[in-house]
């Protein structure tokens, strides 16, 4: 549509299309963009659920820094404040507990239907790399959190969370000191951590998502592999769908088809989330005490793979294949590309992450069981 | 699934999280909160006294809600209950609730025995008003009209009731929230151990302890634990208030109720004495006294407190040797017909006839009960001034005017 | 050389432009060097710099051969041994990554709860992922008194 379409349109609309030259329907069309007959299995659309769970805790995190103070002096009794005293703060806070540990779930339930149906083959390289990094801001918003409680595993968490930086080559010991903001973790740690918790992190994990979104948007979303297209034919499913308009295709419109499979899993994730909060409410431990620490201290769940291999190894060797670890990881997409030029493997990702599922699982549970 | 059928799913996953909501409220309402008011655990007549009181005098239901009584549904009729022959029966005109008008120590020993029979052998107890008539001190001064609102208001602390028991347990634990943080206040003790005669807080004032105590005002907001949690723990405050050392417990001496437990010498009276058999609570002077070291052993080394201890002794002692003098004058007086005394442990008959009405008996009086208790209990509790300047100096300063007086008096009377 | 010789009225414009935009793009870099060296300054801890204090920690007579000691000197935690007449002075920060090992006499080893590091009496790693023994602290004994030199440590228990 032009402009002067736009114009001749009466009433506010037309009002408003003058003062903000955008066209409605370019958008809708965007919107109705058909995606493939896959997209309609629910373990294709969970990639909606983190942006669901990021609003959330976005919107508890506004409300909860009404109240909470980033001083040692105060933090521990701000939490306690929140959580006893204020109408509805364990809940509030219960909602951001809890909403972290689901919006990791829904990050590593994603990002597993990525890399198992191969996704982030080209031209998706760069979209995977966005992914492994939206996933990074996530772990890190959950580490920046609990530091800031400010109860004994967020002091001890911090300690050696931030000290693990000082292994980091040359640039290492200058580092650790920048995050803490002196020698040990002190009250400038946690001024430090408390902006980047509310204002770097989501600065920076917005500005991902919406180059994530237009990344899938660019490339559209990826098909089928056509081994999986024909498993779908054995099985006596049809690889096209009736669509709105009732004409057989192997397409369906992104909205509101797709958007209503979102919209039910996001119902179903808090319904789950509001019923944790009620079944198990916010926890807060003992308070921060630097001379102290604590016996059976421990991470949060989905750090325990890490803490078990730093358990399991010398620190520099633990640290280094940590390193390496995350740098596989991160650039998945091109060593996966080399395997298959080289040998001709396409099944390496599923194996691997396999593998990786079924390892960090049983750290977990190692960890989980053990004194 | 069709777009309908994923419609009707939203709406039913939409009400089912609209019924956890209901829960969440409810987990809310149950939650207690500080600032609000306790559940509801008043019953339902008390419900009733709750409110018509919170307007007409809200003070007191305020007071309550920020009890552990009030947490631990301790409600009004627990202790305002009554029955129809109870000396205080009251029927109360606006709700017709037959209540007690005032609780007495029997009503307080139904949950807190303990305390209440410490209390009943201590000396606060046998400051009963009916004794307190008939000692000495009381002739000597003050028309009637002073006692409502003077002597009474002290000595109300040792009132003997109707039903026989004995005490005012909110002189000390405020009603109505029977804190402990102001029971443990010094200035609680200080309402009456204070002025010319026993200036008890002004001495912890000047000591070490009060002003450790006092440098830092947060020590007064720890003053509300219960001792019960504290056993087999030292005391969780950087240095004494009165409790501590008199009442609170240790790590291996229980907490007491009766004042006088600790103390080995009956530091009051015109003549210092061992406690062994003072105050009715039958334990011997040495026990007491190891009692309070036990308290000093919390911060202090045996060498130090024993020696300090010690040097209080003889303070005792040398004040009975000043003291000693002057009696025995006003003995030869009496004998040499000069003037009649009452002498110090005659009985009231004696002090209506010759009560102390000449100067140098007021003179002896004023040395021992003013200044001669300033400078035994300024010795003994760490009051450098108070046993000194306000102490002794006075004691033998007294003693000298005393002196002259008598000469003075002697004279005039023999020269008519 | 052979260009700047053959350059055409055209090529020295261009040549101009670039000079210009280079010198533009460097003053920039610089402003931005030299405020961002500001902002580096500022929020680098003040206290980085940790300087060491010799802080007389007992007394000879207090810790006869075969005792040991846990104190607290200048914000570290400190277990001072006194073995055959050696005095020494081991920190209880863990080597790994930085929790308390602390000192316990029933087992007599230093125990960190983080990654189960466990040391022995001298500091000497036992078993765990920690990297090397417990730091030690440099032990001076001035006319019976013992002096350690530690780190003075701000803000730090």
């Amino acid at each position: 549509m032009s402009m002067e379409s736009t114009q001749q349109v009466k009433g506010w609309r037309g009002w408003l299309g003058q003062r903000f030259p955008i066209d409605v329907k370019v958008y809708e069309e965007l919107a109705k963009e058909p995606v493939p007959k896959h997209m309609e299995r629910w373990w294709f659309a969970l990639g909606g659920t983190p942006l669901l769970l990021f609003v959330i805790q976005g919107v508890t995190g506004i409300l909860l820094t009404w109240y909470y103070v980033p001083r040692p002096e105060f933090a521990y009794e701000s939490v306690t404040r929140i959580s006893n005293e204020l109408p509805f703060g364990w809940w509030v806070r219960g909602i951001h507990q809890w909403g972290s540990q689901l919006m990791i779930i829904a990050v590593i339930l994603h990002m597993l239907r990525t890399f198992t149906t191969g996704a982030y083959r080209k031209p998706r390289e760069l979209n995977w790399l966005v992914g492994t990094g939206l996933l990074v801001v996530t772990l890190t918003f959950a580490f920046t959190g609990y530091a800031l409680v400010n109860d004994q595993l967020s002091y001890w968490a911090t300690t050696v969370g931030t000290n693990m930086f000082a292994e980091i080559p040359v640039v290492g010991p200058i580092m650790l000191q920048m995050i803490r903001g002196g020698v040990a973790v002190t009250a400038d740690t946690m001024t430090r951590l408390y902006p980047l918790h509310i204002g770097a992190l989501p600065t920076a994990i917005a500005a991902l998502i919406a180059l994530h979104v237009v990344l899938i948007r660019f490339l559209g979303v990826t098909d089928l592999d056509a081994r999986e297209r024909e498993r779908l034919a054995r099985l006596g499913k049809s690889a096209t769908v009736k669509g709105n308009g009732k004409v057989e295709s192997s397409h369906f419109p992104f909205f509101p088809d797709h958007v209503m499979t979102e919209l039910v899993i996001g119902m179903a994730v808090l319904i789950i989330l509001v019923n944790l909060t009620i079944l198990f409410p916010p926890t807060l431990g003992p308070k921060a005490d630097p001379a102290n620490t604590p016996l059976h201290i421990k991470p949060e769940w989905y750090f325990y793979p890490v803490f078990r291999w730093l358990k399991l190894f010398p620190l520099q060797i633990g640290l280094a294949g940590l390193g390496v670890g995350v740098l596989g990881f991160v650039f998945w997409p091109f060593i996966d590309a080399f395997v298959e030029r080289r040998f001709g493997n396409r099944d390496i990702n599923v194996i691997l992450a396999f593998i990786v599922a079924v390892g960090a699982l049983a750290f977990i549970l190692w960890e989980l069981f053990s004194v | 699934m069709s777009l309908n059928i994923k419609a009707l799913v939203v709406i039913v996953l939409a009400i089912l999280l609209l019924a956890t909501f209901t829960v969440v409220a409810y987990v809310e309402g149950a939650q207690k909160r500080v600032g609000a008011p306790p559940p509801a655990v008043a019953s339902a007549e008390a419900q009733q006294c709750i409110t018509c009181h919170e307007n007409k005098s809200p003070g007191i239901v305020a007071q309550w809600r920020d009890s552990a009584h009030a947490e631990k549904g301790v409600d009004c009729l627990a202790c305002h209950k009554v029955a129809k022959d109870d000396f205080d029966y009251f029927m109360c005109p606006g709700a017709s609730i037959p209540v007690a008008s005032h609780p007495t120590p029997k009503d307080c020993k139904e949950c807190h025995e303990q305390a209440v029979v410490e209390f009943s052998r201590s000396k606060h107890a046998a400051l009963n008003a009916q004794k307190f008539a008939t000692s000495p001190d009381r002739l000597v001064f003050e028309p009637t009209i002073a006692t409502q609102h003077g002597c009474q208001q002290c000595h109300n602390i040792g009132h003997v009731w109707p039903d026989q028991s004995i005490g005012e347990c909110d002189a000390c634990h405020a009603k109505h929230t029977f804190s402990l943080q102001v029971a443990r206040n010094p200035q609680t003790c200080g309402e009456c151990h204070l002025g010319p005669d026993h200036s008890h807080i002004e001495q912890w004032v000047e000591s070490k302890h009060g002003n450790i105590f006092m440098s830092d005002p947060d020590n007064y907001k720890k003053l509300g634990y219960k001792s019960k949690d504290y056993v087999g723990k030292p005391t969780p405050l950087p240095a004494p208030t009165c409790t501590t050392c008199h009442m609170d417990a240790t790590a291996t001496l229980p907490a007491t109720h009766d004042v006088g437990e600790r103390l080995a010498w009956e530091s009051q009276s015109p003549w210092s004495t061992r406690t062994t058999e003072a105050w009715g609570n039958g334990y011997s002077w040495q026990e007491k006294r190891d009692r309070m070291e036990n308290a000093c052993s919390q911060c202090h080394t045996p060498n130090f407190y024993q020696r300090y201890l010690l040097s209080g002794d003889l303070a005792s002692l040398q004040y009975n040797e000043i003291f000693r003098e002057g009696r025995r004058w006003l003995t030869e007086m009496n004998k040499a017909g000069i003037f009649k005394t009452a002498g110090v442990k005659d009985n009231l008959g004696a002090f209506l006839a010759f009560g102390y009405d000449e100067a140098p008996e007021e003179q002896i009086y004023h040395a021992w009960h003013h200044q001669g208790r300033l400078f035994r209990q300024g010795a003994l509790m760490m009051a450098a001034d108070y046993t000194q300047w306000h102490g002794i100096w006075e004691v033998q300063r007294s003693l000298v005017v005393y002196a002259v007086s008598l000469v003075r008096f002697a004279g005039h009377r023999v020269g008519h | 050389m052979d260009e700047e010789k053959n350059k055409t009225p055209d090529q020295a414009v261009t040549r101009r432009d670039f000079l210009v935009s280079g010198a533009m793009a460097t003053s920039l870099a610089a402003v931005g060097v030299v405020a961002g060296s500001f902002g580096w300054q500022f929020v680098y801890p003040a206290a980085a710099k940790i300087p060491t204090v010799q802080v007389l920690a007992t007394s000879l007579s207090k810790l006869p051969p075969g005792t040991r000691k846990v104190m607290k000197l200048g914000g570290n935690e400190v277990v001072l041994m006194n073995t055959n007449g050696t005095v020494r002075a081991i920190s209880t920060v863990c080597t790994h990554l930085g929790c308390r090992a602390a000192w316990e006499e029933g087992r007599q080893q230093f125990v960190c709860p983080c990654h189960t590091g466990i040391f022995d009496v001298n500091g000497k790693v036992v078993s765990g992922p920690q990297p090397r023994a417990l730091d030690e602290f440099a032990v001076e004994i001035k006319s019976g008194n013992v002096y350690v030199a530690v780190p003075q440590k701000e803000g730090a228990g």
